[in-house]
């Protein structure tokens, strides 16, 4: 039953209310001033009260601040009943809480509509209450079962470091970390539309692709080509993904993509400064279904201690109380001023939010920063060793049957300049015979065999270009203005792979249609030197049992094994 | 009023002015203007001048509007958005997307 509480020192509009009230079907209860008001209201808890202004002991100005501050929370209509139209004193009942006024003398009908109307907004409130509850319950269950799909994955290091601070509960922003077969460290920064619930729909198809490419090994243009295009067929006209994505690879090399993000910066440890910066150059990925990334990317080096840092639009667009953003210039600055700290976005972080101090964050703010190191990535010692210890093992099993698989592909024109030979390969072997452990070795192998056969051996290019900072940059665009106009050469894989019970050897020999080079001074000079050119053939060269090279330097044949019958 | 509307009914265009920011807040605004105009061959022509601030959420928008107007065989045309709205749209890339004129 509705409680009316009614407040008034004079007897006769007490008894007219009382009368009019309990005919409306009320329970009424009856005050005589402030201080009975606030006793009664208190004991009682009606849900309406009409409060008189003038009266003695306390008035109801006091009297309705005291109430209103007493139920925060819960929506009890005070009507003030007033004698005549005074501003000032009107305007001091709304300041103390009154929700409207009703003149002396009463008129029913008037009674009766302000009753209805308070009672609406009553409903409303307790509406918008619960659907309040609600929303923050499904937001608090979609983050925890987002947190756990979009993080959980995530492959970590203790030279990445990332923060992310979300702006509503649930943020737009995610930040996606993986090692490949090869141990490159993939990153990637998304960025969705808007923010709350609705802007993480993507973000589950997006990451399960991110990391199950990465994982396999597929190359940085065929992930994000991929969720492209999955974004454009599930999200809506209007919503999509910004995105900033690297891959950091052993042989000081990063490649990166910038989809409709602020610019990734890399800062040169020697000077502290800034070296790289990589700007967006494309759409946002989710937009257009044809949406092609191969001559998005861009390549640079990175040395020891270089320090790579992503971030999201909320970080340098954060308005301070005047209405002035943070600026990619601030961040600069304080990232090169932070180089004696361990995580230099530490020290931004703690300016973000001193400028943010006395205004609100409106956006998501994520910050990653890599450290560049070989220790970065996992270490490859450890997985030799553990090749010698499988080796040494199960020395008195023998085989029991003995499986042979054979693989050659083809590669010719234009149909090499955006293939991505190891995943396939790696993966048709490992689903006949599971690789396990050999897995990273062998996909390794392959990339390195390839890349070398196709760039130099097909394209022509040369690695000295890679020796200085300049000219590494240039190599990268030299070999992308040839691979988009190829329509001619060829690349031959042989692979074959014999598999016993504890053991096997993989032969892969790699042939292309170039004019080969003078291998034997030239692997010479690469084992001596320490410059990003040759590398990865000297870690091939380590990782198998014998790479040779024959004809006239335009077939490579490598020879990897392990288990007892491992011939060294 | 943070879009303001005229539409030249004779040479088929409507002008949509966005003053101040162009973000969520105004998506209801923004939609009611082209939702129920079904005539065909319609130029929304978005003036970005008095625009003060831009997020992902309106360029969601940009893109919906762009969808209705195609579906009539319209088109829509961004014309004088501030520096600091430029630099947004060609961090999106929007150039390749819509007619951005000065």
């Amino acid at each position: 039953m509705n409680h009316a509480l009614v407040v008034d020192d004079d007897y006769d509009t007490r008894e007219t209310l009382k009368s009019l009230l309990e005919n409306a079907g009320f329970y009424v209860t009856l005050a005589e001033n402030g201080v009975d008001a606030i006793e009664k209201f208190n004991a009682l808890t009606p849900n309406i009260i009409f409060m008189d202004v003038e009266m003695p002991v306390m008035n109801g100005i006091d009297a309705a601040k005291e109430i209103k501050q007493r139920s925060p929370d819960i929506f009890i209509p005070l009507i003030f009943l007033t004698v005549h139209n005074d501003n000032y004193i009107l305007n001091l009942c709304i300041k103390a809480g009154g929700d409207d006024f009703l003149a002396k003398p009463i008129n029913h009908t008037i009674l009766i509509s302000k009753i209805h109307a308070m009672f609406r907004i009553q409903t409303l409130l307790k509406q918008a209450e619960t659907l309040k509850d609600r929303m923050q319950n499904e937001e608090e269950v979609a983050e925890k079962i987002f947190r756990q799909a979009i993080s959980a994955p995530n492959d970590t290091s203790k030279y990445i470091h990332q923060i992310l601070q979300p702006a509503s509960l649930f943020s737009g922003d995610m930040i996606l970390t993986s090692f490949t077969p090869s141990n490159d460290l993939d990153i990637l920064i998304g960025d969705f539309t808007g923010h709350g619930l609705t802007a993480a729909i993507g973000a589950l198809p997006a990451s399960e692709i991110f990391h199950a490419m990465s994982k396999k090994g597929f190359s940085g243009t065929q992930i994000l080509e991929t969720i492209n295009q999955k974004l454009n067929k599930i999200l809506p006209t209007g919503m999509f993904m910004a995105a900033q994505y690297i891959r950091i690879n052993r042989q000081m090399h990063i490649e990166a993509c910038n989809c409709g993000m602020p610019d990734i910066l890399a800062f040169d440890a020697r000077h502290r400064k800034l070296k790289h910066q990589i700007s967006s150059n494309t759409l946002p990925l989710g937009i257009s279904v044809n949406l092609s990334l191969q001559h998005s990317f861009q390549h640079f080096p990175v040395n020891n201690g270089d320090r790579i840092v992503l971030f999201s639009d909320g970080v340098i667009e954060a308005r301070d109380c005047n209405d002035h953003e943070f600026g990619q210039i601030n961040l600069q600055k304080f990232i090169e001023e932070s180089f004696k700290h361990e995580y230099a976005i530490t020290h931004v972080f703690d300016q973000l939010n001193e400028h943010l101090e006395l205004s609100t964050q409106d956006d998501d703010i994520s910050l990653l920063e890599v450290i560049f190191t070989p220790n970065l990535f996992p270490d490859q010692q450890n997985i030799q060793a553990e090749k010698l210890t499988n080796s040494t093992n199960n020395r008195e099993n023998e085989p029991l049957d003995q499986e042979e698989i054979s693989i050659s592909i083809t590669y010719r024109g234009d149909r090499l300049c955006d293939c991505d030979p190891a995943p396939a390969i790696v993966n048709f072997i490992d689903n006949s015979s599971a690789l396990d452990e050999h897995k990273q070795e062998l996909y390794m192998i392959i990339t390195e065999l390839f890349v070398n056969a196709l760039d130099h051996g097909v394209l022509g290019l040369d690695s000295k270009m890679k020796a200085t900072p300049e000219g590494f940059s240039e190599y990268f665009i030299e070999r992308e203005k040839k691979l988009s106009n190829l329509d001619y050469g060829l690349v031959r894989i042989n692979l074959t792979a014999v598999q016993l019970l504890n053991s096997g050897r993989i032969t892969v020999s790699i042939e292309d249609s170039g004019n080969g080079f003078d291998y034997e001074t030239t692997t010479k000079i690469i084992h001596d030197s320490k410059t990003p050119s040759g590398r990865g053939i000297k870690l091939v060269s380590e990782l198998c049992d014998s790479l040779t090279y024959s004809e006239k330097g335009n077939r490579a044949e490598a020879v990897y094994s392990w288990g007892p019958h491992k011939n060294h | 009023m943070s879009i303001t509307v005229s539409t030249n009914e004779s040479n088929k265009t409507s002008n949509i002015k966005i003053s101040g920011k162009f973000d969520f807040s105004v998506q209801r605004e923004f939609r009611d203007v082209y939702r129920d105009n079904n005539e065909a061959g319609m130029e929304y022509v978005i003036d970005l001048s008095q625009t003060e601030y831009i997020d992902s959420s309106a360029l969601g928008m940009l893109l919906l509007i762009k969808e209705h107007a195609e579906t009539q065989k319209g088109n829509v045309r961004l014309v004088r958005p501030a520096s600091a709205i430029q630099k947004i749209l060609a961090m999106a890339n929007f150039e390749k997307l819509f007619q951005i004129d000065q």
